[in-house]
């Protein structure tokens, strides 16, 4: 599982127990609709961070990534990236992109979907 | 620390879920990794199991979580206007319904693997999606030489499948063939939404 993505960033810290990560938090404080698809991009770049922050606010620089994406990349459980994102979309390092369809989906959606997997 | 790069205010990307189910070793991970532009990768996700009448609780709890191993794939779709796909392949097995339900939630619709050496394994994942009312097809993962695969009708007899679900075989290891199941489930989820009402379950 993402061993290289991993390895440049958690070599110090690959023993590091989730709770640790997470500072103790078993839930994010507020969640902001997190879900594991939900896409994150990097705004800005506070000042003094943990190295699963830094590594987080690293892998969603220029590039939107989802939750259950990052999770793979950083060798940690989805609740965990969870919780560091929420923090971190909490100060506004971190923004959630992108727009999730009604469940059901919609016609106009699924009609660009199905051209779009034409074209690969 | 700085030297992030930040979004340009371009046009938010519309992120969609796909679903790929079916039994142990029938070739989710394949599947998933044939067509996503990352190579798959697998993750944990920790699930609520609230509820759950299938696999009763020894004490009295009425919640409880369990991980859950995923494989993850992507794909972006740049016109005509700009998506993000998810395909998530999850376990195909009874005991992992609770995490059905919070992964096909905003799912688009799901494709049911089979291999016909082991049909029973896809029974589970087809009477979830017909009961949660989730578009979905069946595509059979073609693992055995021509002369000794079944005809679809065969198989769609052996699943109890209906009419309307879309029967297709595949080669989960083949890009343009893995999308093309993908381009069948669209369609099919397309078509419900258009299809009068009552006609298409």
């Amino acid at each position: 599982m993402g061993k290289a993505a991993s390895a440049s960033w958690t070599g110090a810290s690959s023993g590091v127990r989730p709770y640790l990560v997470t500072r103790g938090r078993t839930a994010p404080i507020q969640d902001y609709g997190l879900q594991m698809d939900s896409l994150l991009m990097t705004q800005s770049a506070p000042g003094v961070l943990g190295p699963e922050d830094e590594a987080l606010l690293g892998l969603c620089a220029g590039t939107c990534r989802s939750i259950a994406e990052l999770a793979a990349r950083m060798g940690q459980p989805i609740q965990v990236v969870k919780i560091l994102a929420a923090s971190l979309v909490g100060t506004g390092a971190l923004k959630v992109i992108g727009h999730r369809p009604e469940p059901g989906g919609d016609i106009q959606t699924l009609e660009d979907l199905l051209v779009g997997l034409r074209n690969l | 620390m700085s030297g992030y790069a930040t979004s340009d205010a371009g046009p938010d990307p519309t992120a969609l879920k796909l679903l790929v189910a079916g039994g142990f070793g029938v070739g989710k991970t394949t599947f998933v990794g044939a067509v996503s532009e990352i190579s798959p990768l697998r993750t944990e996700a920790l699930m609520t199991s609230a509820g759950q009448d299938s696999d009763p609780l020894p004490d009295d709890s009425t919640k409880t979580f369990t991980t859950v191993a995923l494989d993850f794939g992507r794909i972006t779709i740049p016109r005509p206007r700009q998506m993000i796909v998810f395909l998530f392949g999850f376990p195909g097995q009874e005991r992992f319904w609770f995490s059905w339900d919070e992964l096909s939630y905003g799912a688009v619709g799901a494709v049911v693997l089979a291999d016909t050496r082991r049909l029973g394994d896809c029974f589970e994942a087809i009477d979830f999606f017909e009961r949660r009312r989730l578009p979905f097809v069946v595509a059979v993962n073609e693992f055995e030489p021509p002369e000794r695969r079944y005809p679809p009708e065969a198989v769609r007899d052996a699943l109890g499948l209906p009419e309307h679900v879309p029967l297709i075989s595949c080669d989960a290891r083949d890009r343009q063939s893995s999308l093309d199941v993908l381009r069948t489930l669209t369609a099919h989820a397309l078509s419900r939404l258009t299809a009068p009402m009552g006609v298409s379950p």
